[in-house]
């Protein structure tokens, strides 16, 4: 027998940056809580699990593992992390070698439309994960450069559907077409009232029921995430009598994809900082980051904007 | 502490600060600054009825300002001695309290601090630890969320002597708690705030909610932990009880607490680790139980007292197993918290150890100390001359050493541990040291250089880390070039710049400088004496034109033999890595600095017949190779 | 189109525009010639002689084609429009003007008012304390004077009257308006409402420049002037607000190719309904920060982002349409 010992699950883990630190866990569960993916999603999904799997050699299971496909890397549990490891670097070299070994994400994501792409790149600089890139391809018999989805490094927010000019990239459910068609207008008379919210800024259950508990003069459309939006909608929302739009998102820092919470705060601003460049501003569409400890502010939120917005009728 | 203050040979100072503290083991001379309370210690009989007239309320301290207390007051009930005190920022000067004094007198606002000196032959510091303020916490809310509390908090709100007279109320609505949570490491075991375990919390989280459960069979209690620590006598049996009585326990570090804006209660989000399951639980009522933290004040402590801290800020001891309640300075002694987080049985067996320590130094007429002390030639100091100098005492980290101007420099022995640093620094090699004089060690080096000094590498290791670190090497089999040539000194202090030139001049292929690590450092401050040397040979040598990694500089434990075999090996390769011709026509190059800068070692007194002797030694070396 | 025995008649007209899109039809030099051969110009104002009575004595949908450029401003532009809307087989909006409103379009960001007082009162190079303004109706010794009335909003032409076909520009490129020409002449007629005289993607499609490495990675909008600009680099890339991805191609990339940003002119591609609100949210998805501070500080880097993202297509924006719905 050999007495050379072989290089070992946790050992490729390990030298893969980012995933230095695994041995550090002592499992106290606090990356768990404080993601809200097992809550929201996946009842499998437990970081605390997987990084166990890799220490004790589990290379199968931790390659199926939904934990090593759902992280976003949003790095909520780092900083909470009494042991300071960067757990979204592990999950991620553990998603390195899955992809590797031939492993390929569960994920819907999103789809470019190549005959409508121009090849702008703008998608590119969006994705929080570097999963779109431009390749040149043949489009239609011709040599084009077009954007190219990684399926395995997709999570679809959604942030590049928004990003996109030319509306070439979609993914089933948030596609432009279908988040429009959820532009509705109420027909009571109370403030009309749209409320686009992330998935993932509302963290109690209680706060989503809440929200769902509004009599019909507000709707709400659900997104990943509130990069997602795209001010035309906001717009579009208007046109058609809503009276406000409150768009909900991460607090900065918590956005569950990294950078949708800034994108969306861009342009929920310079839309405002238009309507006020037209004298229209009047406060009518509104952005706001829901934190992780805001339990019950949605409440405060939409109550203020629907009594904003009474008064804003009145005042017309 | 009653008993404490009626001993005949117990004398008793509170609310006194040690200032300054002089002398040396069994002579020590402690200013003492005994604030002034505006109250005689000796007239007040405690009646309390100053405090009763008195208008002004300020918080409480010891009820962590739960309560308010009169701006004059007892600092608690229990106070020895019973004597009240005037808070003077708060006070309006209405003397309301000295009317209600009357025929006593105690009161008097013209009363000073008063500063004096006490002769001891000992000191022990029993100065014990802080609690953690979790509002840096942001997750779990403190101080933004009223029913999240602490330890402390719940201490005083349970305790029938406290402001509720025992009775557990939410801050927010004063309605007893019918779900409480207790969550533990608050702060310990935690890198981003204190890495250490806090040793007591597991049984004070379990006692108190015992406590709790008894006065409120109803209660709901839950205690939230990593993992439960149960190591000394009955602790288990103890945890066992709490378990029988109903209380939870959740394996599962809570990540995060929200609160209902309107109920004010709290949800805890955490993993149930047997579960494998998030659960968010609500509760009326969060314990946080808290890490100890050293004291605030401790930086102004050990410098006062002149002891060092260990990583985190606890007084370091001697040795962290053979001597563990001696400090670094002979005749002090720690005792408890302050040392590093223990519970009451460790405290107090600590602090009796630390009395029959200094009953010793009390005892004994004279005190053994280790002989490798520092000595002046006092002919040599330039102190002596009139010059103005006084960088050995500079260097000591002890100060040991006292300079006046017009004598030559005064090594108090007793004070003397023997790091070596003053010997190094004096830019006259006027001090030596016994057992490590320059002769010494010279006449090492160039015994150790005799013979293809260019092949060489000379490693000065430090008696207590990297000396251990390349003992380990050894021990554990680590392998390593046999170029190297390894010379013990007691700290990286000791390594004179002169050592380093000398090896060198003498053809040296590489010189190692190494030492503890500056948290680690036996002798408080030497190793940073040590590394600001190595620093500024470091840019001669850049300057100069040396083959970097010649001269290496490396911070080594004793526990680490891997890195210093590595360390070696690395310079080995580095020598490799130079072509003999060129490694030969660089110490060519360099010999003459290196020379002129190394001459006046020469004048030390015994260095010649030392150097003589290797060269006796060299010759006889060569004869026999012949 | 035309009858067999007779040449298909022509008519240009301009309304509120600077006359660029005139001169692109002068541009088309020798090949104007061959036009005169092939048709016959019914009413051009700015070129030739012609009064409006001559077309309104034109039947109704007698001219066969109508080139329309210009915003409607004032309601002398309505009235034309109108009347050309009546006279003409196809209508074209023609230009960025008539299609989306373009630099006169700006004005929607002030009421008629700020836009006369600015005007007549407040401009720089102004020296009049006589508080002069221009009167609908006045009475002079001879006659009544009428002037057109100045409106509160300046409209598209397709916000005015039916129109048949669009053709962006500022001004349309002269070879797709020779493009435009010989496929009408020839009767290759599109489907009513398509953009013509221009491509369906956006000039990032043909723009040869190249991202960098680091990509369009933007912290702070920097403008024109204050940069030396790298010919070969995007203009993203260098920081540079280029309305490049949100607007449709065809005009051969003059500005790019002149190392200017591209401002938009040729107004959104297929299927973007408000181009300036598109191209923000393709913008904002560049900005490069961790820091929610550091937002403000950026996003003020965008000296007048209405101006910047509806430079040219303002008064055909649902930006537009909210401040006039509201009266």
């Amino acid at each position: 027998m050999s007495h050379e010992s072989p290089e070992t699950f946790a050992d490729q883990v390990r030298a893969i940056p980012g995933g230095e630190h695994l041995e550090m866990c002592y499992s106290c569960g606090t990356c768990v809580s404080k993601c809200l993916i097992q809550q929201k999603v996946e009842p499998e999904y437990n970081p605390r699990r997987l990084l166990r799997m890799v220490m004790m050699g589990l290379r199968e299971e931790a390659f199926r593992s939904p934990t090593t496909w759902l992280c976003s890397a949003c790095d909520l549990c780092y900083p909470a992390c009494p042991q300071q490891i960067h757990i979204s670097g592990v999950i991620g070299a553990v998603k390195q070698l899955a992809i590797e070994a031939g492993y390929e994400s569960p994920l819907e994501t999103v789809s470019v439309d190549e005959t409508l792409c121009s090849g702008c790149g703008i998608c590119v600089m969006a994705c929080p994960y570097e999963a779109l890139h431009l390749v040149e391809k043949e489009i239609e018999g011709e040599m084009d450069l077009v954007s190219e989805v990684d399926a395995n490094k997709c999570l679809g927010c959604g942030i590049c559907v928004a990003a996109c000019p030319l509306g070439a990239i979609s993914r089933p459910g948030i596609s432009n077409q279908e988040v429009v068609a959820q532009i509705e207008v109420p027909t009571d008379g109370a403030p009309r009232l749209i409320t686009f919210v992330c998935d993932w800024c509302l963290r109690a259950d209680d706060d989503v029921s809440l929200l769902e508990s509004y009599p019909d003069n507000v709707r709400v459309i659900h997104i990943p995430c509130s990069g997602r939006i795209d001010p035309q909608m906001a717009l579009l929302a208007l046109r058609s009598g809503i009276d406000g739009v409150l768009v909900c998102g991460c607090a900065p820092g918590e956005c569950h994809y990294k950078r949708g919470t800034y994108v969306s705060s861009c342009k929920i601003s310079l839309l405002n900082r238009m309507f006020d460049q037209m004298n229209v501003g009047d406060g009518r569409v509104r952005f706001v980051q829901i934190g992780t400890q805001d339990r019950g502010c949605i409440r405060t939120e939409v109550d203020a904007m629907l009594e904003y917005l009474a008064a804003w009728k009145e005042a017309q | 502490m009653v008993d404490a203050a009626r001993h005949p040979k117990v004398d008793v100072r509170t609310y006194t600060e040690v200032e300054r503290v002089d002398g040396f083991v069994g002579n020590f001379k402690v200013l003492l600054r005994e604030k002034s309370r505006y109250v005689y210690e000796d007239r007040c009989n405690g009646c309390g009825d100053c405090a009763k007239v008195c208008p002004i309320e300020v918080p409480n301290y010891f009820e962590v300002n739960l309560a308010p207390r009169k701006a004059i007051d007892v600092p608690m009930s229990q106070a020895v001695p019973l004597v009240y005190n005037i808070d003077l920022d708060a006070c309006i000067h209405c003397y309301k309290c000295v009317e209600a004094c009357g025929k006593l007198d105690a009161i008097d606002f013209s009363m000073e601090d008063k500063l004096v000196w006490e002769d001891v032959g000992s000191i022990i510091v029993a100065t014990g630890y802080a609690p953690f303020d979790p509002s840096v916490m942001p997750e779990y809310g403190y101080g933004r969320f009223p029913n999240v509390v602490t330890a402390i908090e719940v201490e005083r709100l349970g305790n029938s002597a406290g402001p509720t007279a025992g009775n557990l109320i939410r801050p927010s609505d004063g309605t007893n708690p019918r779900r409480l949570a207790i969550i533990n490491c608050v702060g310990s075991r935690d890198k981003r705030f204190n890495p250490w375990c806090s040793n007591f919390c597991c049984m004070y989280a379990i006692k108190n909610a015992i406590l709790l459960k008894q006065a409120y069979p109803d209660m709901d209690i839950t205690i939230y932990y990593i993992d439960i620590r149960t190591p000394s006598k009955g602790y288990e049996e103890f945890y066992d009880r709490a378990r029988e009585m109903g209380i939870h326990f959740i394996q599962g570090r809570p990540s995060l607490i929200t609160e209902d804006p309107e109920t004010r209660n709290l949800f805890v989000h955490s993993e149930d680790m047997s579960l494998g399951h998030v659960i968010e639980r609500e509760y009326d009522m969060v314990m946080l139980n808290q890490a100890a933290v050293p004291q605030p004040d401790v930086d102004t402590v050990s410098s006062v007292l002149n002891i060092s801290q260990s990583p985190g800020g606890w007084f370091m001891e001697y040795h962290p197993k053979l001597r563990p309640i001696d400090s670094p300075t002979d005749g002090i002694f720690l005792a408890g918290a302050c040392q590093g987080v223990k519970d009451i049985p460790a405290s107090v067996a600590q602090g009796s150890a630390a009395a029959a320590r200094a009953g010793r130094v009390l005892h004994a007429e004279e005190w053994e100390i280790e002989p490798a002390v520092a000595v002046v030639w006092e002919d040599r100091c330039v102190s002596a001359k009139g010059k103005k100098c006084g960088i050995c005492a500079e260097a000591c980290p002890y100060n040991a050493i006292e300079v006046e101007q017009g004598k030559a420099a005064h090594v108090i022995t007793a004070k003397c541990h023997g790091c070596g640093g003053c010997v190094a620094e004096c830019p006259h090699n006027a001090i030596s040291q016994m057992h490590f004089t320059d002769a010494q060690i010279l006449a090492q080096i160039h015994a150790l250089l005799a013979d293809r000094p260019e092949e060489k590498i000379l490693a000065f290791r430090c008696h207590w880390c990297s000396y251990g670190g390349a003992d380990l090497a050894g021990t554990s089999h680590f392998e390593y070039t046999s170029n190297e040539r390894g010379l013990r000194v007691m700290c990286s202090a000791r390594m004179d710049a002169d050592f380093i030139y000398e090896a060198f001049r003498l053809g040296a292929g590489a010189v190692l400088y190494s030492g503890c690590h500056p948290q680690d450092c036996h002798y408080i401050t030497g190793q940073r004496i040590g590394a600001h040397r190595a620093e500024r040979l470091l840019k001669q040598f850049e300057k100069m034109g040396m083959t970097p990694g010649r001269f290496r500089v490396e911070w080594i434990s004793a526990a680490e033999g891997d890195k210093y075999a590595r360390v070696i090996n690395e310079m080995q390769a580095t020598l490799d890595a130079i072509p003999k011709e060129q490694l030969l026509e660089e110490i060519e190059r360099l010999r003459p600095r290196m020379e002129k800068r190394a001459r006046r070692m020469r004048e030390v007194p015994q260095v010649g017949e030392a150097l003589e002797y290797a060269g006796e030694l060299k010759a006889a070396i060569a004869e026999r190779k012949a | 189109m035309a009858a067999p025995d007779a040449k298909p008649k022509l008519a240009f007209y301009w309304a509120a525009s600077c006359g660029g899109c005139e001169i692109t039809i002068t541009e088309l030099g020798m090949r104007l010639i061959d036009v005169g051969d092939l048709v016959d110009i019914v009413f051009w104002p700015c070129a030739m002689d012609f009064k409006y009575s001559d077309v309104e004595a034109l039947g109704d949908g007698e001219i066969d084609v109508c080139f329309f450029n210009g915003a409607i401003r004032c309601s002398e532009n309505e009235h034309i429009a109108n009347l050309l809307r009546r006279k003409s087989k196809l209508l074209v909006a023609f230009g960025s003007c008539a299609y989306e409103g373009c630099i006169p379009g700006l004005a929607n960001l002030y009421d008629a008012e700020s836009v006369l007082e600015r005007v007549y009162d407040t401009a720089p190079s102004l020296d009049d304390s006589r508080g002069t303004r221009p009167t609908p109706s006045s009475q002079v010794p001879e006659d009544k004077i009428e002037i057109p009335v100045f409106y509160d909003r300046v409209k598209t032409l397709a916000q005015t009257v039916d129109v048949d076909y669009f053709m962006p520009g500022c001004p349309p490129v002269v070879d797709q308006v020779w493009n435009v020409f010989q496929t009408l002449l020839a009767g290759e007629l599109p489907a009513k409402g398509a953009i013509i005289g221009a491509d369906a993607k956006t000039n990032c499609d043909v723009c040869p420049r190249q991202k960098g490495e680091s990509g369009m990675r933007i912290k702070e909008f920097k403008r024109p002037h204050e940069v030396t600009l790298d010919p070969d680099v995007c203009f993203l890339t260098q920081g540079i607000l280029c309305c490049g991805p949100a607007t449709r191609a065809g005009c051969g990339l003059p500005c790019i190719n002149g190392n200017m940003p591209c401002r938009g002119c040729y107004g959104p591609p297929d299927g973007v309904v408000d181009q300036g609100s598109k191209l923000l949210s393709a913008i904002a998805a560049l900005i490069d920060t961790d820091e929610p501070e550091e937002l403000p500080r950026i996003l003020d880097t965008i000296v007048d982002p209405t101006g910047t993202f509806y430079r040219f297509s303002l008064a055909d924006s649902i930006l537009s349409e909210l401040k006039y719905k509201r009266g």
